[in-house]
């Protein structure tokens, strides 16, 4: 009975690699560059000035015809230079970016507490957002509430950045099948995006990836060993494609008013306590 | 060939654990080549990157307690890639894995939930009993032998994990077969028998598995692999207990460890409230608010119903699916809102969690974190005099906490609300 159920999986999944149809990404953007931003942020009312960068999360899989494989040790290597041309780029734009390294969470338990909180609602939020609604980002439908807002006050920031990654290198077996025709899914390619979550709001206010699909630049998909050889080249270049369209810092602009629509948000501005305390009690005491 | 080998090992460990009082134990043989197996390679890997994520959970006095209770019930391997060493993961999640190699990991939700040391021991002999008999190994060889098929498993996001990456998917693709949680179970009531505990604990370690109103186990369970339901394993579980003699039942963990596993336990109930599990929370506050009814437990109890708020406790499993993924939190409020008895729910909830709060400030009238949610309460319901009387006070006892600034950015809300009725009422 069992051996039966398993050769049917077997036979199904067979015929559905051969159809071409294994999922090779479960990202935000599909192709080339994608940037979603809420008004406030083109408009400067919500550009952050000052971006806590955090620790890229990523994925390496070795996707080959007839298996999957997981790469766990290589992974740090990657997202170290991910974080250097993320910062680079971001920096190049006139941001003031403070990069936060594992070593530096792993040091402050507060940090690590409130960086997993929000990592853990960004990841809930990222689910329904790779659920092909990345557009709704700049309706402001997403939100990390006071996770985002937490974290961010604690590092003193406009807003965080939460990178993710998921790179998916080919093994030759499935450059085979594309070379002779048997699949016309170019597995290999890199899929990269970062959110930034505003310290005013705690919503999302820019999302910005990239992915550097392998078909666009080697038949038959990247190697792993490709990517590894070439990491930094692949990281540089994704870092690049995903800050394309960020917006710049441009300190001699202002800030434009908020439109009709977006008066209703409920933006944060910095508290004077005393002034918020003062008279407090004898107003609450009124009935 | 697989499904031959599991049902030897069954029947290896059932015979061992019928033989468990006695000199024999089950004889684990060692793998040739195991070393070199995949898995075992990715088992130090992730190590690693557990250690660089900051991904273990670390309490001196906890992990003595974890390395005694491992120390006893291991079993001695021949291989020389097996190396037990036992370690927590911060995560709310009731579940426990193992690696290839040795490694075991308690989620800080399980032990949360565990009432004695054979309990403990329960967990980590069955793990050890997967890593012992290879199954890791023999999963693997499986999954790439369906391996077109687990592909299509590549991102499982349905885990809770605190400071969960997507590399744990690695994990879940080396997901048992029925024939070895069945093996295994039978193995840790053979180990934890010999190790002198009450081999009936491996079933109620079981039962407090499923001690979640939301069934997130079970619902992984259906979706991710073929393995049997943990009601099931419990039923087929107390076939081969039942012919073991019981020993002592050992409260040895509640009460070596009150303070390390209090922490534990709060910390449970906190993560599930974060990650929108209220009904989670609310389960495991009411198992112990009986015992030691503190103003920690009645807050949390009025927290779990303020997160409620209108949805049912039980969720159907239609609806999970239907909803996964698809909508934010703030929609899916909407919803329940919308659901027949969604306004009902709501006042109930509402209703529960204010008594809950002031049964707190009974307790005791200095704890903090009830007048933050009492404040919280009447503020999402626009009653602003009472939001502010409660976020004052709670500023006034806190005055150092981490939300401080969100807690000011509400006050001057409602200041200005107070201020503008004020006038209008001139």
């Amino acid at each position: 009975m069992m051996g039966s159920v398993r050769y049917s999986l077997k036979a199904a999944g067979l015929m559905l690699v051969l159809l071409g149809s294994q999922p090779a990404y479960a990202g935000i953007c599909w192709w080339g560059e994608c940037s979603e931003m809420t008004n406030e942020f083109r408009t400067l009312e919500l550009r952050p000035e000052t971006i806590a960068l955090l620790p890229a999360r990523t994925s390496l899989t070795e996707g080959g015809v007839f298996k999957s494989e997981n790469k766990v040790g290589e992974t740090a290597g990657l997202e170290d230079a991910l974080g250097n041309y993320l910062e680079k780029e971001m920096t190049k734009r006139g941001y003031t970016v403070r990069r936060l390294t594992f070593d530096e969470i792993g040091a402050d338990p507060q940090l690590a507490e409130l960086l997993n909180a929000a990592n853990q609602r960004y990841d809930e939020e990222y689910n329904t957002i790779s659920t092909f609604k990345v557009d709704d980002v700049k309706n402001r439908r997403y939100s990390i509430d006071e996770h985002g807002r937490r974290l961010a006050h604690h590092l003193g920031v406009d807003a965080v950045a939460f990178p993710r990654m998921q790179i998916v290198a080919a093994s030759s077996g499935s450059k085979f099948m594309q070379v002779v025709g048997a699949s016309d899914d170019k597995q290999g390619g890199i899929n990269m995006e970062f959110a930034l979550v505003h310290a005013r709001t705690g919503n999302i206010e820019a999302l910005f990836g990239a992915v550097s699909k392998s078909g666009t630049t080697t038949f038959g998909g990247i190697s792993l060993k490709k990517i590894l050889k070439k990491s930094d080249k692949y990281m540089k270049k994704i870092a690049a494609t995903a800050t394309k369209k960020m917006p710049k810092i441009d300190k001699a602009l202002k800030p434009v008013q908020l439109d009709e629509d977006a008066k209703e948000l409920v933006l944060y501005d910095a508290v004077d306590e005393e002034a918020v305390l003062e008279d407090l009690d004898d107003l609450l005491s009124e009935e | 060939m697989s499904v031959r080998c599991s049902w030897s090992l069954i029947l290896v460990s059932i015979g061992a654990s019928v033989a468990a009082w006695g000199d024999e134990m089950p004889g684990y043989q060692p793998l040739d080549k195991g070393a070199k197996a995949p898995v075992v390679k990715i088992a130090r890997e992730l190590e690693e990157q557990f250690v660089r994520r900051g991904i273990r959970f670390n309490d001196t006095e906890l992990q003595e307690t974890l390395d005694r209770v491992a120390e006893r019930v291991v079993p001695v391997v021949a291989d020389t890639f097996i190396n037990y060493r036992v370690y927590l993961i911060r995560d709310p999640s009731p579940r426990a894995l193992s690696f290839a190699d040795g490694q075991i990991y308690v989620y800080t939700g399980l032990l949360a939930r565990l009432e004695n040391e054979a309990q403990l021991a329960a967990v980590l002999a069955h793990e050890a009993h997967h890593v012992a008999a290879h199954h890791h190994i023999e999963a693997d060889r499986e999954r790439r032998n369906l391996a077109s098929v687990s592909g299509f498993f590549t991102f499982n996001d349905d885990d809770m994990g605190f400071g969960r990456d997507v590399f744990f998917e690695e994990i879940w693709q080396s997901e048992f077969t029925q024939d070895m949680e069945i093996a295994a179970d039978a193995g840790a009531a053979a180990l934890i028998g010999r190790a002198g505990y009450s081999s009936v604990a491996v079933i109620h370690a079981l039962a407090n598995m499923r001690k979640d109103p939301e069934l997130t186990i079970e619902r992984e369970t259906a979706s991710f692999n073929s393995s049997e339901s943990l009601l099931v394993r419990q039923g087929r579980l107390q076939e081969v207990v039942s012919e073991l003699p019981q020993l002592h039942v050992d409260t040895g963990l509640v009460e070596t460890r009150p303070v390390q596993l209090r922490r534990v336990i709060e910390m449970t109930i906190d993560d599930y409230i974060r990650l929108d599990r209220p009904g989670a929370a609310l389960a495991l506050v009411d198992s112990l608010i009986a015992a030691q009814p503190d103003a920690f437990l009645y807050a949390a109890k009025g927290d779990s119903h303020l997160a409620l708020g209108p949805r049912p406790v039980q969720l159907q499993q239609e609806f999970f699916n239907w909803y996964s993924g698809n909508f934010t939190r703030e929609e899916l409020y909407a919803k329940y809102l919308a659901m027949e008895g969604g306004s009902e729910r709501l006042d109930f909830n509402l209703e529960s969690a204010t008594e809950a709060y002031d049964m707190a400030i009974q307790v005791d009238d200095t704890y903090a974190r009830a007048y933050r949610g009492l404040g919280t309460l009447y503020y999402e319901q626009e009653d602003y005099r009472p939001a502010g009387r409660n976020y004052l006070k709670y500023l006034k006892l806190e005055s150092d906490s981490i939300d401080r600034q969100i807690v000011l950015e509400r006050l001057q809300h409602i200041k200005s609300e107070l201020t503008k009725q004020k006038e209008a009422s001139k």
